[in-house]
């Protein structure tokens, strides 16, 4: 089934997915949601593949009525999602009548908001991904008055079981806002600190207005490197926490360059890195140091989570009698 | 091996491998034969294309591993890492590729080169010369997306770097930096000395690979006059092999 969106109001939002892989032998970033927990959940409460488009409005709401019903979720920072002015509530499956006005406002505690709607948003994918590349001149932000298609397998969303909330699908629901705890594993030039370097888990870090989604920086004391040797450019993965000697921490976000030659003390660990993608300038964070294994549990532990939510939307969905849906991979 | 650093021996030396974060990899080799390296690492990235990576970053001497901790974590890519260098598998590029970058040297198009020459103690005919005389060997193809860096032409000394990055770079440029060059495939911040500049298109999304050339080919720089931009423009980076 064909629907179309109208944008009320665009805020600073575009089409969004996890990102384009595969592609950094290009020198091609991976780019997507800066939130991928969020965005993950939000795919998974609708029914939707991981990987599926979703929309991501960053600092402003979004408005917009569609033609046909719509199975809606938000997830993100906290907001308020009203359809029709009737307040709703976020990190849960929603249905949106034919016609209603569906309101986000008021973005707090965080930067982004993330909106799944069961089905496929007609915006063409580049390199197998939807995510905006400022540098290759690629990406799709919302407009206001623009008319978005969607394809949904499903006829009709108006179920009797819809109408209320029947089920609640179990989904964790993090905490978001200042001061927040980012968990890092020690990273390649830890050792280079000498005991400067456990200062990075003792002090406050301050975000910095000029910080974007190429890298944060942050205020603090930084640690200091007792080397002096110069680190030939190599390859820096996402999340990774630098020391200039400029004294200014840089955290790397999934728009980085792909090189650099700055000291490496810690990476964050996935988790947290979902949450660098929602601080805000003027945010404190405080680094907690953890294991590799830790990191990688907890990795594992939050990936299975969301896979019991896609399966329990998945089937909550089959028995009303909403059948092929794609459970999250 | 501990839980994030093994290392295994090379002939002249070895390759050290460190997790970085539980989502990535990065293996240096310490050798004194640069080219044996090069060829070690550039041979091991081909690990990010497995199932469940996301791809790798392979630069001189070192390669960045990035995959999905939720199928693969560190102990594992060490095994397929020394499994892989056990094997001899190493980087074999296809000979004789070269790509012909045509450039309009400096002015508005190479802000730089008149600076650049200065503390080189050359002309700026004579950097330009030097710079197209020879083809250039591609290390590796980087950020920003498409730019292929290679070994710098032969200078009396290294060329420094700008003491302030520039916000934004125009795509085409073509650089100095050290003792390497790049040309700029899409705009970003740069910190390289600018040359230069090119209209042919270096990278396309919307083609099949986006990128034509590799490490391992060569670049042919090609003076040309400005009133020739027009010419080139946006016309794709033409491959002989």
């Amino acid at each position: 089934m064909n629907a179309e969106l109208t944008i009320i109001k665009a805020g600073w939002s575009v089409v969004q997915d996890l990102g384009r892989t595969g592609l950094s032998q290009y020198g091609i970033v991976r780019g997507g949601a800066a939130d991928q927990y969020s965005a993950r959940a939000a795919n998974a409460l609708v029914g939707n593949a991981a990987m599926q488009p979703l929309i991501e409005c960053t600092v402003q709401g979004l408005a917009f009525v569609a033609d046909v019903p719509l199975l809606m979720a938000v997830t993100g920072a906290p907001c308020d999602v009203r359809i029709s002015d009737a307040i709703q509530p976020a990190w849960c499956p929603l249905v949106a009548p034919a016609g209603s006005l569906v309101e986000l406002r008021d973005i707090r505690h965080g930067l982004r908001a993330y909106v799944a709607l069961n089905g496929l948003i007609d915006v063409a994918s580049v390199l197998g991904s939807v995510a905006p590349d400022a540098g290759l001149g690629i990406g799709h932000a919302l407009i206001d008055g623009e008319c978005l298609g969607l394809t949904s397998r499903f006829g009709n969303f108006s179920h009797p079981a819809t109408g209320i909330p029947l089920f609640l699908p179990r989904v964790t629901v993090p905490s978001f806002g200042s001061p927040w705890t980012i968990d890092v594993v020690d990273g390649p030039d830890m050792d280079d600190f000498g005991e400067s370097g456990a200062l990075l888990f003792r002090e406050d870090y301050v975000v910095n207005p000029n910080s974007d989604t190429v890298g944060l920086r942050l205020t603090g004391t930084a640690p200091i490197r007792e080397l002096n040797d110069e680190i030939v450019s190599r390859g820096v993965a996402i999340g990774s926490i630098e020391v200039p000697p400029s004294g200014e921490l840089l955290v790397l976000q999934r728009g980085r360059m792909l090189t650099a030659g700055y000291p490496l003390i810690a990476v964050a660990s996935t988790s947290g890195q979902s949450w660098l993608g929602q601080v805000i300038p003027g945010d404190t964070l405080r680094f907690r140091r953890g294991t590799l294994n830790d990191a990688r549990d907890a990795a594992r532990r939050q990936r299975t989570d969301l896979d019991k939510t896609a399966q329990a939307v998945a089937t909550a969905l089959q028995s009303c009698g909403l059948t092929g849906v794609i459970t999250s991979m | 091996m501990t839980e994030v650093m093994d290392e295994m021996p090379v002939p002249g030396g070895f390759l050290r491998i460190r997790a970085c974060g539980e989502a990535a990899t990065l293996v240096e080799v310490l050798t004194d034969d640069l080219e044996m390296s090069w060829r070690e690492v550039h041979g091991i990235a081909v690990i990010g294309d497995a199932p469940g990576f996301f791809g790798a970053v392979a630069t001189y001497t070192s390669v960045l591993i990035e995959y999905d901790p939720v199928i693969h974590d560190f102990s594992e890519v060490v095994g397929m890492i020394r499994s892989r260098v056990a094997a001899g598998r190493s980087y074999e590029p296809k000979p004789g590729r070269r790509v012909i970058v045509p450039v309009v040297y400096g002015g508005k198009w190479g802000p730089d080169l008149e600076a650049v020459a200065d503390e080189l103690e050359l002309s700026p005919d004579e950097l330009v010369r030097r710079h197209h005389e020879r083809p250039l060997l591609i290390r590796a193809v980087v950020s920003p997306a498409g730019s292929p860096m290679s070994e710098g032409p032969d200078l009396p000394a290294p060329v420094q770097r700008q003491n302030s990055p520039r916000p934004s770079v125009l795509a085409g440029s073509v650089a100095l930096a050290g003792r390497q060059a790049i040309t700029y495939a899409t705009s970003s911040p740069g910190g390289w000395r600018l040359i230069g500049r090119t209209p042919v298109q270096l990278i396309n999304p919307y083609h099949s690979p986006p990128v034509i050339y590799r490490p391992g080919d060569l670049v042919q720089y090609l003076p040309i006059a400005a009133d020739r931009w027009d010419e080139f423009l946006n016309v794709p980076v033409e491959l002989r092999d």
